[in-house]
């Protein structure tokens, strides 16, 4: 085995699915315009097969750049938040805020968007402000079940050994509870990728667009095309956290340990 | 030296520490020692401010300590808690450097530093520097948990029940170390432990707690010898408290150096444990040992009858 590290790195990304569903996600997002006429055979006679109001590239950059804002922004709440509860200041707010969101993510989404409209207007405003609500809680329950988990014991021993609160914060409370920091984020984005496709109830242009319109308009072949691209835009996303999740976790490491 | 003045501090209602003033010299170890829920655990976190007291003083060298930053006087001193309490993601390596590079020293000195902290607790650097804390045994974690403790020459090392969760040979072991380790640098201690014989061996000086209330100070012999009340002399062992003060006094108290008479056999060190010549006594079915002297060469002889009396 004489290949470099980049070749070996290579190597592994070609073994790793999350590798061979993007790579079909991508391929039938800049190839669904060219597939679809030739799928005719799948559904009634005399349906339109393709999908002409957006390119579908054009949907998924406005899908992605939509569920990223918002996660991002969810992430920020979210980990402020269970940060927030977890110092001497904020421990009364645990519980509340905990309620909270668990109030906020019973509502339905479409609700939201109802209630969002008649304030924020028609388009991606309100279904942003939709999927926060939707992505904090996510973020927040991995984030305090993660910053919970420490052992109260390396706690005590970081205030012994005289780190600043900010410095306990940082270098010894976050990278321990990391993981499940992620898969909060990971469930929170992986849940977004999916709710985003209602905002296009309210005009906002996503990979639902073609859905609602095959819906209303009786057309299987957009809610197909639509419903595939969505699904695996999810899968990958979610295989991508499940990569850096992977690199998270210290590998068992015997004597030739690397440094962190 | 640390300075006691009348210090209380309450939870709820109760005072777990009760106007207890004591005085621990440099370069001494000190055991507070007392029955669960006593304050010694109390009593020792108010000395680096993990907690405040609700009244009283303490002074560092002549220094109130309410007037150090937290943050401050706990880079000065050293804390090695029971469950140890390393950092899981850090090395061994970096676990130890923990203070060192809060005080921001430079990386050479700092790699010189664990080094030579490994060494001191036994520890192979080269072997386990790079390893992480959960692929060490427990005596080792407990170990490295007393290096990092030590990595930036503290002038005070606090520990609370340090070597309690590790089996029993461990931990004569790590108490061994403990004892050495102390002896080469003239650390000052404070250990809290409920283990009578851990406080024996190490304590210089015993502080017993009852209640939040420091009822005896002396030398393990001394407060052996005259448990200041019931509750004291139950503690250090009731009925078989006489066995515990033969771990508190050397052959040396009680051996004959002047009688010329000699014994055959291996000589045992003066400074030895009685409880170790008993032992020794008991295993030779014999009631003479030889006894020398190992800082002056004498030699001399140690009766069962001097063993025993009082």
């Amino acid at each position: 085995m004489n290949a470099g590290p980049a070749a070996d790195g290579a190597s592994r990304l070609l073994r790793r699915p999350v590798f061979w569903v993007g790579a079909v996600f991508l391929a039938l997002t800049f190839g669904m315009h060219a597939l679809a006429p030739h799928l005719g055979f799948l559904f009634p006679e005399g349906a339109r097969l393709v999908y002409t109001r957006a390119s579908f590239p054009e949907l998924v950059a406005s899908h992605a750049l939509l569920t990223g804002a918002a996660s991002l922004v969810a992430i920020a709440i979210g980990l402020s938040a269970a940060v927030f509860a977890t110092r001497p200041a904020g421990r009364d707010y645990a519980a509340t805020l905990e309620m909270l969101s668990a109030v906020a993510q019973t509502f339905p989404p479409v609700a939201v968007l109802a209630l969002a409209v008649p304030s924020l207007g028609y388009g991606a405003l309100p279904t942003v402000f939709a999927l926060v609500l939707y992505g904090v809680l996510p973020v927040m329950g991995g984030a305090l079940a993660g910053l919970g988990s420490v052992p109260g014991a390396v706690l005590d021993a970081a205030d012994g050994a005289g780190f600043t609160p900010g410095g306990r914060l940082w270098r010894i409370e976050l990278p321990l509870a990391a993981p499940i920091i992620l898969a909060g984020i990971r469930t929170s984005v992986t849940i977004g990728i999916g709710t985003a496709t209602i905002g296009s109830t309210v005009g906002a242009l996503t990979l639902g667009s073609p859905i609602i319109d095959g819906l209303s308009g009786d057309n299987p072949a957009f809610v197909l095309q639509g419903t595939v691209l969505v699904a695996l835009f999810a899968v990958t996303v979610d295989l991508g956290f499940g990569e850096v999740e992977r690199a998270l976790v210290r590998q068992p490491s015997g004597a030739s340990s690397r440094t962190r | 030296m640390i300075e006691f003045e009348s210090v209380t501090r309450s939870f709820g209602g109760t005072r777990a520490v009760d106007e207890v003033t004591l005085a621990v010299e440099r370069g001494t170890i000190c055991a507070l020692v007392g029955t669960s829920g006593s304050g010694k655990s109390t009593l020792l976190r108010l000395v680096n401010r993990l907690l405040d007291p609700d009244g009283g003083r303490i002074r560092l060298d002549g220094v109130d300590i309410a007037g150090i930053a937290p943050v401050e006087l706990r880079r000065r001193m050293g804390y090695v808690i029971q469950s140890v309490g390393l950092f899981p993601h850090w090395t061994v390596e970096r676990n130890v450097a923990t203070v060192p590079l809060l005080l921001g020293w430079p990386a050479a000195r700092i790699a010189a530093r664990v080094a030579e902290l490994l060494d001191l607790v036994g520890l192979a650097p080269d072997v386990h520097a790079r390893r992480y804390p959960d692929e060490l045994s427990g005596g080792q974690q407990q170990r490295v948990g007393v290096a990092r403790a030590l990595a930036a020459d503290p002038e005070l090392l606090l520990m609370d029940e340090p070597f309690g969760a590790v089996d029993p040979p461990t931990r004569r072991s790590l108490q061994d170390s403990l004892a050495a380790i102390q002896k080469r640098t003239g650390t000052t201690i404070i250990i809290v432990t409920h283990d009578v014989e851990e406080a024996i061996r190490l304590g210089g000086t015993l502080a017993v707690l009852e209640h939040g209330r420091l009822v005896q100070t002396g030398t393990p012999a001394a407060v052996l010898a005259h448990p200041a009340n019931e509750q004291v002399a139950r503690f250090f062992g009731g009925p078989l408290l006489g066995l515990h003060l033969l771990q508190a006094l050397n052959v040396g108290n009680r051996a004959n150096f002047t009688d010329p008479s000699q014994v055959g056999g291996e000589p045992i060190d003066a400074d030895a444990s009685l409880e170790t010549a008993l032992a020794r006594m008991i295993a030779e079915g014999t009631s003479r040992l030889p006894v020398v002297n190992p800082a002056n060469g004498r030699r001399g002889v140690l009766e069962l009858a001097e063993l025993v009396g009082l």
